[in-house]
């Protein structure tokens, strides 16, 4: 919690005691800044889309009347901005059933967003929700005073890593069929229109017949890598599945679509609790403490 | 185990939330009515509301080809060939008195009615259309058919003209 700096002033030494942060207290912070981007960076687009909800109220019978509503969704925004920024200043301020308490709102309100009618369709969403169960978890254990910190922090890894696998096989397991394998379905998508500087770089320099060919080979690149890490990623070292994790979630928006990062912020954020485990307490591999390991935490190692 | 849960539940708790998700994922290949319950789940066709938001936290990305057309609703005494085809600004057609070609979307395709750009897209006319949506995985298939209309009272209301789900 603490560590002496050095000392100051002549005769009786005095230490001067600086306050430090723990690395996981660190994670949760940053993880919530990757929270907060995600939930900010279409923020033009949902700037736009709050007035055409205002405007153009909607009843597709489906939806109970609250989850129709434009001011719920409206008052679910503002909710997860608030609580999350809550999150962030509260644990250096020491107030950590606070922090909690700002997380379990931060998450309700998220799965709020996640079935409204104005909102269901954005895995933005579904991604923050994830992270903020990762946060849920972890505001919890940084609730206390005395931590075994380097197997918080393993744990944290290996959750990440679990969670993102997961978010990736479920990308994955959607597309193992003929119409993703013959490049139809993101040929139509991506190549035929999409304003986007890939995409606009291969119609430049290409004939439709070979983006035609390019989109098959794209299309099972995606299928293989989302495969691939889905399958693979918990399994890896932290600061191995960190760096992977991190890289793949980066160039899925770079190649695909900017807006993508506001999907992936908060994963990235959330991938970097691998980089958090010190090396040297990554041979002990233990998810929990003292006791005999998990058949998982051989793979946590 | 239980010690593990002694010491840390949440962490045990969440762990099971990934487990059951990634199972749930995995059996989507290979068991026909997880597969189908996703389906339904992107055409809002689950049996309630509540099986629909129970399958929130399971990732779907970019799942299925999922594919969508849509014609503008003329009353019967308006000849096709008087129509003046009109594109908005993306070159997109406002008002086809037919179906207009396939067009394959991403991950929920009724968004085209409920996602922000499309109640533009389509809202600002105030004129009634029709959706066909349809997704596909492997020999499954889900079809839709809705009707998009403005009342007076300005609120835009979509009806299911048809839902149909078959293993080909």
């Amino acid at each position: 919690m603490s560590e002496t700096a050095g000392s100051i002033g002549g005769g009786e030494e005095q230490e001067l005691v600086l306050p430090t942060i723990r690395r996981s207290e660190v994670l949760l912070i940053l993880v919530q800044i990757g929270i907060l981007a995600s939930h900010f960076w279409k923020y033009e687009f949902f700037a736009f889309a709050w007035s055409i909800y205002q405007q153009t109220p909607m009843d597709i019978g489906f939806f109970p009347p609250a989850m129709r509503s434009a001011s719920v969704m409206g008052w679910l925004f503002v909710a997860v901005v608030v609580s999350t920024a809550v999150a962030i200043v509260a644990g250096p301020l020491h107030m950590r059933n606070l922090r909690l308490g700002a997380v379990v709102i931060q998450w309700l309100a998220i799965a709020g967003l996640c079935l409204h009618q104005a909102t269901y369709n954005d895995a933005t969403f579904t991604t923050m929700w994830w992270t903020s169960t990762f946060s849920l978890w972890l505001a919890g254990r940084l609730r206390g005073g005395e931590i075994d910190e380097p197997a918080v922090l393993r744990r944290a890894a290996f959750l990440a890593g679990c969670i993102v696998s997961m978010i990736l096989l479920g990308g994955a397991v959607g597309k193992w069929t003929a119409d993703y394998w013959s490049g139809q379905v993101l040929y139509d998508i991506y190549f035929v229109d999409r304003d986007f500087w890939t995409f606009n770089q291969l119609r430049s320099w290409y004939e439709p017949e070979t983006q035609r060919w390019i989109a098959i080979y794209y299309s099972r690149m995606v299928v293989l890598t989302e495969t691939v890490f889905g399958l693979t990623l918990w399994m890896l070292p932290p600061r191995w599945s960190a760096t992977a994790g991190m890289l793949l979630l980066s160039s899925i928006a770079i190649f695909s679509n900017f807006l993508l990062f506001s999907v992936m912020a908060c994963l990235i954020a959330m991938m970097s609790a691998g980089l958090f485990v010190r090396p040297e307490t990554i041979e002990d591999g233990r998810l929990f403490g003292r006791r005999p390991k998990l058949l998982i935490g051989w793979f946590a190692r | 185990m239980k010690r593990y849960w002694r010491e840390d539940p949440v962490f045990v708790l969440v762990m099971a939330g990934v487990l059951t998700v990634t199972a749930w994922l995995l059996a989507t290949p290979v068991v026909g009515w997880v597969s189908m319950a996703t389906m339904r789940r992107f055409h809002l066709h689950s049996e309630n509301y509540v099986t629909w938001a129970a399958q929130f936290p399971i990732p779907a990305m970019y799942n299925f080809a999922n594919r969508f057309r849509y014609r503008r609703v003329y009353g019967d005494d308006v000849p096709i060939e008087s129509i003046v085809p009109v594109f908005d600004l993306e070159g997109q057609p406002v008002n086809p008195p037919e179906m207009t070609p396939w067009r394959y979307l991403n991950h929920f395709p009724t968004r085209v009615m409920t996602f922000a750009d499309g109640r533009y897209r389509y809202g600002r006319t105030g004129w009634p259309y029709e959706f066909e949506i349809e997704s596909r995985y492997g020999d499954q298939l889900v079809r839709s058919l809705f009707r998009w209309r403005r009342t007076e009272e300005g609120v835009y209301v979509i009806t299911r003209r048809r839902g149909d789900a078959t293993d080909e």
